[in-house]
């Protein structure tokens, strides 16, 4: 809590203290407009006549005036700087967000990392703007009435403060019960949320299965149940929001009741019972908004520890580990025993991996699903971090180079094809965004999509859209292999990019891919063998091992998986022609 | 339909189920004017109290006073917590059955419709835009008619005691009703700006973190750091220059009843005979004045979201009046024999009407036989099984299962007869049994069970739990593609239908489930009429018919034997797969 207070809230001092005097003005001036009441109704009582009068009015309308003044600074004073600490933290927690290996994402979903940086980090400024202003707010207000009603009557005082801890005890009752209700809602609502997209999504299932009435009467269900939970909810609310709106009046019966006998008694001017009166209303907010605030601030505490999850997982190891000199050409790439693990209580992806890639020649990996492809392909494109003495470039081990540096020589296009939801040129030129549009021209030709763009009404600036649905599967994959291309690396990785392209497309961009003048060291993962059979070398992955290897017509002299599906892929091309 | 209208027709449907609760909701209604008066009425006993009992030291009416006071304050709170009580209930059985009766409209919705709407639409009509309507029901609508009633209420009482003093309030009200009006729709426009800048920054955070492998692989670091930045400031920004409006709008309105106050006094005792106005009287008023302004607070806002919940009723209705729905025909399936019979059938889907994918096909099918369906991609396979199924209409030529014409029978009954295995597995996060028999309670557990081992998908179940009730994604444990695979054999083996259709998986063959799928296979070919878009040899060779489809049109037909003998397609296909 300290440190996040020094961190971030502490920058802004300046701000704070003044925030603090404007409020402290303001609650003193609010504490002194019942007085003034009071001055003028007893005035009015003892008939006093327009010149002692006046003053009172004017001066009346004043505070008020001066109130809002006050009240306008302090709010602003206090606010801003909760939006300059929403905004620093949520530019550093990105900041660190760029330099995280993988695993972080394996143990955290993209939606709850969104929900951290955007429902957390607003609660945190909640905590430090609201939290602030209505903790001083509250004690100021307490501590200012108090004197002046003691001022008046101390006895009358006690008596109408009688309900107070009371009422806050109620109402931390209430609040407690409301935020039990309101996750479980929201837990529920969830639930159908999930059901209605998988529903939506399964629509053609649900159909030829005429499961429309039990899939029906499966989300009523929670419909039923998140309905019960929400008048669950309503009947707090429905309880707790009327009360605290009671508070008020109760102190103003006991007031009517107890404060009448000394009017009566003579004890307290007529002016001073309403002066009363106007100070439990003042009091009735800051009692019901207190426990309001200690959620504000429950609340604040929990984002701060979710934030702080984030902060303190450590970025990539060797982002910080010294640059050398950059790649020049293709390296010769060797894994020597490469085991991994995601989780060293399951057995390893990857087990004993040793292979040798000469400098500008072509490996193909081939293997069902699950077999370690993918993890290989991160693990060689430096993505996921590896362990010392298993990869190396040119006979260096990768994990004492520069990360960074290391990358600026690697293109690893991905299986789960990505693309930013933007103009198709600036997606090219994606590494090197001052590039002409030349550079882009030639890798949209190397990856056979120039006469796609050149098709699109918009040509270069055609926006591609949230993660390229304007485009086909195949565009995107093709997309992504000229982003590739048109950052001109040494080492290419292709992790299964050429399965969802045709035929005529795929053996294009394998005739282009293999036609370089300086032909970068090549990774292909493929499941069509077509995409394979010109690798230099071939090696066959099952459950995290290699289990075969050797040259596309040795690989299928012998009987395996790769023979198997050779044939099985001939048959499909059969199917074609 | 003009936007008004077609708004009053949205109201009248909406009326409709606010309709069924009619007790509850005339009780909620009643009960407004009724808090109104007791919420008026405080002020006055305070008058009363002041006036007769105080100055006339009338201390045995002090008790009544009190006790006057003090049933006017719990009766406000017991009508108040009623009343929203009794709303929110309305509220949430109104949400809840529009949700039933828009799912189930969804539901009947026709495959065309679906393929033209994106899922994320249909989920926020059914969630995000009802909840938006509740909210808006139970906070803005009433609590809009409480205020306004509760303001008329307050100015006729204000009246009674004093109707000059009453218009010198109402003097004030005007400019501060256009000072709030000002601020509001400032800041309106400010949150419109917030609401758009912070939606562009969480598309940003959601895609960089979707897209950090690129990000990170590709040294683009600092160039999206940069971008975000500019967001993130764009953001601050606007909220920002929303801080000092709401500041500003929030503590003049707190001023404005001191200040109504002292002008009202000041104009009663500066240019009124003073003995007019008793000092109960002022009480009163400065107790008024206080109540007066609450509510005038909030009613700008409140028309705002009166507005918002407008808008959620358009879209929650305008859905409701998609008719795209399957028909239904009196002409029922019963009782189907899996006899198929296909007469020079053409077909083009609905969005592509100058792109015929079947092209003059026919066969027959006899009960109990398979047929295995060849051919390359865009053949036409997978689109003649879905008019088979009934999923779609508008095929010319003739289509007849036990001798009935389908484009004449009720979609719904067909697929009664008929289940599908597609090729990519469909779940849904429930049990494993729920994936089963997709909520089919003539299915019983033995049914999945044996459904389960036929299919040889026991070994999913093995270490779980709950067995067969066990939940799909037991600890995370997401099902392989092989597995999920296997869920939807024993889920069409487990189906009384007697005609399967088979879509057989393509893309990967994933050498450890080859051999328990293929097994599966061979038991569903064995049980039931079937027609399987087939990749396999061992499958093929094995049917009754063997159709070779490219073009939409049917090149080769006949049984293993034939083709073989005709030396056409097929049998150059076979010869191929043996050579090696």
């Amino acid at each position: 809590m300290w440190s996040f207070i020094k961190k971030y809230p502490s920058k802004y001092w300046p701000w704070y203290i003044s925030g603090f005097i404007a409020l402290i003005l303001t609650t003193f001036i609010t504490t002194l407009i019942p007085i003034e009441i009071m001055h003028i109704v007893d005035a009015i009582h003892q008939q006093q006549g327009w010149p002692t009068l006046q003053p009172m009015i004017v001066r009346l309308i004043g505070f008020a005036m001066g109130l809002a003044v006050v009240r306008t600074l302090s709010r602003i004073l206090i606010f801003m700087p909760g939006r300059y600490v929403e905004y620093d933290l949520r530019k550093e927690i990105h900041a660190h967000l760029l330099t995280l290996p993988p695993v972080f994402f394996r143990e955290h979903t993209i939606g709850d990392t969104m929900s951290r940086m955007i429902n957390d980090i607003q609660a945190l400024r909640l905590m430090s703007a609201f939290g602030f202003l209505h903790i001083i707010n509250t004690t100021m207000i307490y501590v200012l009435v108090i004197v002046q009603m003691v001022a008046i009557h101390p006895m009358l005082t006690l008596w109408v403060l009688l309900p107070v801890p009371f009422a806050l005890l109620v109402i931390r009752f209430f609040v407690k019960r409301l935020y039990k209700y309101i996750k479980a809602s929201q837990e529920q609502l969830g639930l159908i949320t999930d059901f209605f997209v998988e529903s939506v999504a399964n629509m053609s299932l649900i159909k030829t299965y005429t499961a429309e009435q039990r899939i029906i009467h499966e989300m009523q269900k929670d419909n039923t149940q998140y309905r019960d939970t929400q008048i669950g909810l309503a009947s707090i609310r429905s309880t707790m929001f009327p009360f605290i709106a009671t508070i008020g009046s109760i102190g103003q019966i006991i007031l009517l009741y107890q404060g009448g006998q000394y009017v009566i008694g003579g004890q307290i001017t007529i002016g001073e019972l309403v002066a009363f009166s106007t100070y439990l209303v003042l009091l009735a907010w800051p009692t019901a908004a207190l426990s309001w605030i200690i959620n504000i601030i429950q609340r604040g505490m929990a984002s701060l520890v979710r934030v702080q999850d984030i902060l303190s997982t450590q970025p990539h190891p060797q982002l910080d580990a010294p640059t050398t000199s950059p790649m020049q050409k293709a390296p010769k790439i060797t894994l020597n025993n490469l085991t991994f693990h995601y989780d060293s209580a399951t057995k390893p992806v990857l087990s004993d991996i040793s292979l040798t890639v000469q400098p500008g020649e072509r490996l193909g990996i081939f293997g069902a699903t699950g077999s370690g492809k993918t993890t290989l392909a991160n693990l060689v494109g430096l993505l996921e971090p590896t362990a010392p003495n298993t990869i190396f470039y040119d006979d260096i081990d990768v994990t004492q180079s520069n990360v960074t540096q290391l990358r600026s020589g690697i293109s690893l296009v991905p299986q789960k094809r990505f693309l930013f939801s933007t103009t198709i040129l600036k997606n090219i030129l994606f590494t090197n965004p001052n590039d002409e549009k030349g550079a882009a021209e030639l890798a949209a030709k190397r990856a056979c999509i120039l006469g796609d763009i050149t098709d699109f009404p918009d040509h270069w600036d055609t926006m591609v859209g949230e993660k390229g649905i304007m485009l086909s599967g195949g565009q995107q994959h093709r997309l992504a292999m000229a982003r590739a291309y048109a950052a001109d690396h040494h080492v290419l990785i292709l992790d299964d990019v050429l399965s969802s392209v045709d035929h005529d497309t795929e053996h294009q961009m394998v005739e282009a891919l293999y036609n370089s003048p300086n032909p970068p060291t090549t990774i292909i993962i493929a499941h069509r063998i077509s995409a394979l059979s010109d690798c230099n070398h071939i090696i066959v992955l099952d459950d995290g091992q290699i289990v075969d290897e050797g040259t596309h017509d040795e690989l299928i002299a012998k009987d395996g998986a790769y023979k198997a599906t050779w044939q099985y892929q001939q048959m499909e091309a059969q199917f074609n022609d | 339909m003009t936007k008004a209208a077609s708004d009053r027709q949205y109201l009248i449907q909406y009326l409709y189920y606010l309709k069924r609760h009619k007790v509850r909701l005339g009780i909620s209604l009643i009960s407004i004017p009724l808090i109104a008066a007791i919420h008026i009425s405080q002020p006055l006993i305070m008058k009363y109290a002041i006036d007769h009992v105080f100055l006339n030291q009338q201390i045995q009416q002090l008790h009544i006073v009190a006790s006057l006071l003090a049933l006017a304050v719990v009766g406000e709170f017991t009508l108040r917590s009623l009343q929203s009580f009794l709303f929110q209930h309305i509220g949430q059985h109104t949400v809840t059955d529009i949700r039933h009766d828009l799912f189930s409209h969804v539901t009947q919705l026709k495959m065309s419709y679906f393929d033209k709407t994106p899922q994320g639409v249909l989920t926020s009509r059914l969630t995000s835009d009802l909840e938006s309507l509740n909210d808006s029901f139970a906070t803005g609508v009433v609590t809009l008619i409480a205020d306004i009633l509760t303001i008329i209420g307050i100015l006729t009482a204000m009246f009674l005691l004093s109707v000059e003093l009453t218009l010198v309030t109402l003097l004030i009200t005007p400019p501060l009703f256009i000072f709030v009006n000002i601020c509001r729709k400032q800041l309106r426009t400010q949150y419109n700006r917030i609401r758009s800048t912070i939606g562009k920054l969480n598309a940003s955070i959601q895609e960089q973190l979707e897209g950090l492998p690129i990000i990170q692989q590709y040294n683009r670091q600092v160039i999206n750091a940069s971008e975000f930045d500019d967001l993130n400031t764009a953001y601050r920004k606007a909220t920002i220059s929303s801080v000092s409006y709401d500041a500003l709008l929030y503590s003049v309105i707190e001023s404005m009843a001191s200040i109504t106050l002292g002008i009202v006094i000041g104009y009663a005792l500066g240019f009124q005979q003073q003995d007019t106005i008793t000092i109960g009287l002022l009480v009163a008023f400065i107790d008024y004045i206080q109540k007066f302004f609450q509510p005038l607070k909030e009613i700008s806002n409140k028309f705002a979201i009166l507005q918002h919940a407008l808008a959620s009723l358009e879209k929650i209705f305008g859905l409701f009046n998609v008719t795209e729905t399957m028909p239904i025909k009196d002409k029922k399936l019963h009782h189907f024999s899996g006899k198929i019979s296909l007469q020079d059938v053409h077909f083009h889907y609905p969005s592509f009407p100058d792109k015929p994918v079947i092209k003059g096909i026919s066969f027959d099918v006899q009960p109990g036989q398979t047929i295995a369906i060849v051919g390359p991609t865009g053949s036409g396979k997978s689109s003649l099984i879905k008019i088979v199924l009934g999923l779609y209409e508008g095929y010319t030529g003739s289509i007849q299962l036990d001798g009935q014409e389908l484009r004449d029978l009720d979609p719904s009954s067909i697929r009664e007869q008929m289940v599908t295995v597609g090729q990519d597995a469909r779940l849904f996060n429930r049990s494993i049994a729920f994936n089963i028999t997709l909520g089919n309670p003539s299915i019983s557990d033995d049914d999945v069970m044996r459904a389960l081992t036929m299919a040889n998908a026991l070994h999913i179940i093995e270490n779980l739990p709950n067995g067969i009730h066990s939940p799909i994604n037991q600890f995370g444990q997401q099902l392989s593609a092989g597995e999920a695979q296997l869920i939807g054999f024993a889920r069409a083996l487990a189906s009384p239908a007697p005609l399967i259709l088979l879509d057989e998986a393509t893309a990967n063959i994933d050498s450890l489930n080859e051999q328990a799928i293929q097994l599966a296979t061979e038991r569903l070919l064995q049980e039931k009429t079937v027609i399987v878009i087939a990749h396999r040899l061992s499958t093929i060779q094995h049917a009754d018919i063997i159709i070779a489809l490219k073009n939409g049109q049917i090149i080769d037909m006949g049984d293993h034997e034939s083709l073989i003998d005709a030396d056409g397609f097929y049998s150059k296909l076979y010869r191929m797969q043996f050579t090696h």
